[in-house]
């Protein structure tokens, strides 16, 4: 998926919640931006610039799909967030490289 | 961890692809003596382990020193070199004997489940890996250019079937080499599809589930068909579908503390069924091993399917 696309997907997000209750990282950490609906809603508000803290967020899903069959709109949450670890990648690795 | 840490993880892995077809300075037999006094006859149908069982004790030990060194101090190929033994130009990572023992044991194992099912196939003449590591880290330029390589590598040989050992290699190989690999045609099957087992070696164990089997390639039912003589424990959320626990093992190579932290939550869940475990894939063992600490035994699937 493309940046507009991965923004257009987690745009769907209506901050429900119901998402977490099945992530593991979420369960363990306690943290917003270590469940589904933070990391989505980061990559919805994405404008260029990530936080360490929402770095850190993002790069820690499992992409295990627990929370996609929560999420009453239909997301697909793993592989917008494993999409958007790429072009987090592409930014900040690939274009060193070239 | 920062980018800089991936960076280096990245040049590590691609490098070690680019010269051995490994994602590590590994000895380059360490895949290959399971199959020793096995018939392997050249067959347009492969049994194909992409060295996993090899490789995660390996990971293993290097993500413990990772966790205890950090990753940052003295750089990745400094943390990598001290679990490593120094070879020529470099270094190699060498997991215990008894590690490579059992590795060795659970391939075998699967090999005689599928020949006793009657199933024909052959060995490679060299196990290389899939690429699976770079896609899922999100490295999808280069698990790209890998993918290309390693399927001209099957083509080579005249493969039109691979029977896979782990759920990581039959996801990346099923789902994502079509995407990546232009005329990608090769038919992939798991193993779990081709057995016929007479029964369970133990009972009342509980059953872990691979994240990628259980919702990406739909073998949930399948494995609880193949290990119902056990009498497995289940419980709708820790063992369900849609909201079993994952081990961590993902982010285990870039984020090792995080990772320990949600297999332990994983192995607390585990421990409340039983303190058996039955798990279907090596990185999960792992992962789950080094957050037991003695709470759970963990028990490959190939291990207890008699």
């Amino acid at each position: 998926m493309s940046l507009a696309e991965l923004r257009a997907e987690a745009s769907k997000c209506q901050f429900c919640g119901f998402c977490e209750y099945a992530c593991p990282t979420y369960k363990t950490m306690r943290m917003r931006h270590f469940g589904p609906r933070g990391r989505i809603n980061l990559i919805k508000n994405f404008d260029g610039e990530l936080s360490e803290a929402a770095y850190i967020g993002i790069m820690t899903c499992l992409v295990c799909r627990a929370c996609d069959v929560q999420c009453p709109a239909g997301i697909k949450i793993a592989e917008v967030i494993h999409d958007f670890k790429a072009y987090i990648l592409e930014g900040k690795i690939y274009k060193n490289k070239r | 961890m920062s980018i800089e840490w991936i960076s280096q993880l990245r040049e590590i892995v691609v490098d070690s692809l680019e010269k051995s077809w490994l994602p590590f300075p590994l000895k380059e037999d360490l895949c290959e003596g399971w199959k020793k006094d096995l018939q392997a006859g050249p067959s347009s149908t492969i049994l194909y382990t992409s060295c996993m069982y090899h490789i995660a004790p390996v990971i293993e030990k290097a993500v413990e020193n990772l966790e205890k060194f950090g990753v940052t101090k003295g750089g990745v190929m400094t943390r990598l070199a001290a679990v490593g033994t120094k070879a020529l130009g470099g270094f190699l990572l060498r997991p215990d004997e008894a590690e490579v023992k059992r590795a060795d044991g659970i391939v075998r194992r699967i090999y005689e489940l599928l020949r006793r099912a009657g199933v024909e196939f052959g060995l490679l003449d060299r196990e290389i890996y899939s690429g699976a590591l770079l896609y899922e880290l999100g490295l999808v330029d280069d698990f790209a250019r890998y993918a290309r390589r390693a399927a001209e590598y099957f083509k080579k040989r005249g493969v039109r079937r691979i029977i896979t050992v782990d759920p990581h290699t039959q996801h990346v190989l099923e789902k994502i080499y079509p995407k990546y690999v232009e005329g990608f045609d090769i038919e992939v099957v798991s193993y779990l599809d081709l057995i016929k087992p007479g029964g369970v070696s133990i009972n009342g164990f509980a059953i872990h589930d691979s994240c990628l089997y259980a919702r990406f390639l739909g073998k949930y039912e399948r494995i609880r068909q193949l290990l119902a003589a056990g009498n497995p424990v289940e419980d709708p959320y820790i063992t369900g579908k849609d909201t079993a626990g994952c081990c961590g093992g993902p982010i285990e190579s870039t984020f090792p503390g995080v990772a320990k932290q949600i297999a332990k939550t994983r192995v607390r869940e585990l421990a409340k069924l039983s303190r058996k475990v039955v798990v279907q894939c090596p990185i999960c063992y792992v992962n789950l091993k080094r957050a037991s600490e003695g709470e759970v035994e963990l028990y490959h699937m190939a291990e207890v399917l008699l």
